[in-house]
């Protein structure tokens, strides 16, 4: 049950900046005014899951400063065998998320920023028995059951047709009927390589080009104050990922998570390849 | 008819700009001033602004820019030369277009306006 919260607790990277899984300190189109949502395939052991936020919405009160909320749906299929399974869909945990870039230094064919970014995650999943004989599949909460808060501080620097983004990331949940799932520090870098060389006008095509290291460091969950084994520890990914402006106002993006770390506290399944797609969508 | 002039003055300002001929749905700038208006005649009836913008890198970033400034009432139409940082828009008639419009709009779309030169007519 435990390695099942802490599994549905990691992030799934929603409502992030240009790269797929790495924040931006940029607060320009794709924060202010682009609606974003994604599919990201997660396996872990006998559990499938498919997280895709049915929208990341956007808002800009000041030019250095966006907020968005991620509203994530959830489809968990817990692998029983023998062609058995038990499944569940529904909305997992909504974010609410601000950022500020308190630097800003443009230059020509490039910036330099950094942000800092403070989240709350609400305990709108279930995490409650669902089926109506009352066979709880207790693997599959769609949520983490408690409210949780983080902050990120943020840095970007793009030159030309490159580009250079890390965050560093701390949440910490609150706990729920004595349960407390694990803090998680996440650090992300992701570098970016724009094609072509120079773009003329808004109507040129372009490929962004991205390979990400996302890591993130999870502590013990806590029962009624005693740590639970077999939770915890030190996961990272290396993550290529590719972005092309198909029009001026539609980005379609995918990216591949390859497992490279996988230093888990006692004994917990492994994490699978996690494929992801999604889109990008500018309103004015 | 809309959507004609609109590329009209799009060519113009790419002549102003000194990047034509370059190829804009199917059309080349030189193909455009074989039309019934010229860039010097269209630049007749507005004046002409060259903006220089730092922080750009995307287009994706910079339609938003291109969208915010294409939006103020004075605009007849704009083209963002991205890799440049050049901004180029021509306004309605005389209606005035005051720095202070441009600098807010640039600054809202989260870049930073470095230089406003108004082009003379000719």
């Amino acid at each position: 049950m435990a390695i099942a919260v802490v599994f549905c607790s990691a992030s799934p990277s929603a409502g992030q900046g240009l790269p797929f899984h790495t924040e931006t300190a940029l607060t320009t189109a794709f924060e202010q005014r682009a609606v974003r949502s994604f599919a990201m395939w997660q396996s872990r052991g006998a559990v499938d899951m498919i997280v895709a936020p049915v929208a990341i919405l956007p808002y800009a009160p000041h030019e250095r400063v966006t907020t968005k909320v991620v509203v994530p749906l959830k489809y968990a299929r817990l692998d029983l065998g023998q062609g058995d399974h038990l499944s569940r869909t529904g909305v997992a945990d909504v974010s609410v998320a601000v950022k500020w870039a308190f630097l800003s230094r443009d230059r020509p064919e490039g910036t330099s920023r950094l942000a800092l970014a403070g989240a709350v995650s609400l305990p709108t999943g279930s995490t409650a028995p669902s089926n109506s004989d009352g066979q709880p599949p207790q693997a599959l909460p769609l949520g983490r059951g408690a409210a949780a808060a983080g902050a990120t501080v943020i840095g970007t620097i793009l030159r030309g047709r490159w580009g250079l983004s890390a965050d560093l990331a701390h949440e910490r949940p609150w706990s729920h009927g004595g349960f407390r799932a694990g803090f998680t520090t996440r650090y992300d870098l992701a570098i970016g390589f724009r094609l072509p060389r120079h773009v003329t006008t808004t109507r040129t095509r372009t490929l962004q080009l991205y390979l990400e290291w996302n890591g993130s460091v999870e502590g013990a969950a806590l029962d009624d104050g005693v740590r639970v084994d077999h939770t915890g520890g030190h996961l990272a990914f290396v993550s290529p990922g590719v972005q092309w402006v198909v029009l001026r106002r539609l980005l379609l993006e995918a990216s591949l998570q390859i497992p490279v770390i996988q230093d888990f506290r006692g004994i917990q399944p492994d994490v699978g390849v996690r494929p992801a797609f999604g889109g990008r969508f500018l309103f004015f | 008819m809309t959507t004609r002039k609109t590329w009209m003055s799009v060519a113009a300002l790419l002549a102003v700009a000194g990047v034509a001929p370059v190829a804009l749905h199917g059309q080349t700038a030189d193909e455009s001033r074989a039309g019934a208006v010229t860039p010097a005649d269209t630049l007749l009836s507005g004046a002409t602004i060259r903006l220089r913008i730092d922080g750009m890198s995307c287009p994706f970033c910079a339609y938003a820019l291109e969208e915010r400034l294409r939006k103020l009432p004075m605009v007849d139409s704009v083209l963002v030369r991205v890799s440049d940082g050049i901004v180029l828009l021509r306004t309605k008639g005389d209606e005035p277009i005051t720095d202070g419009n441009l600098r807010d709009t640039v600054k809202r779309a989260g870049f930073s306006l470095r230089e406003i030169h108004r082009i003379e007519r000719p």
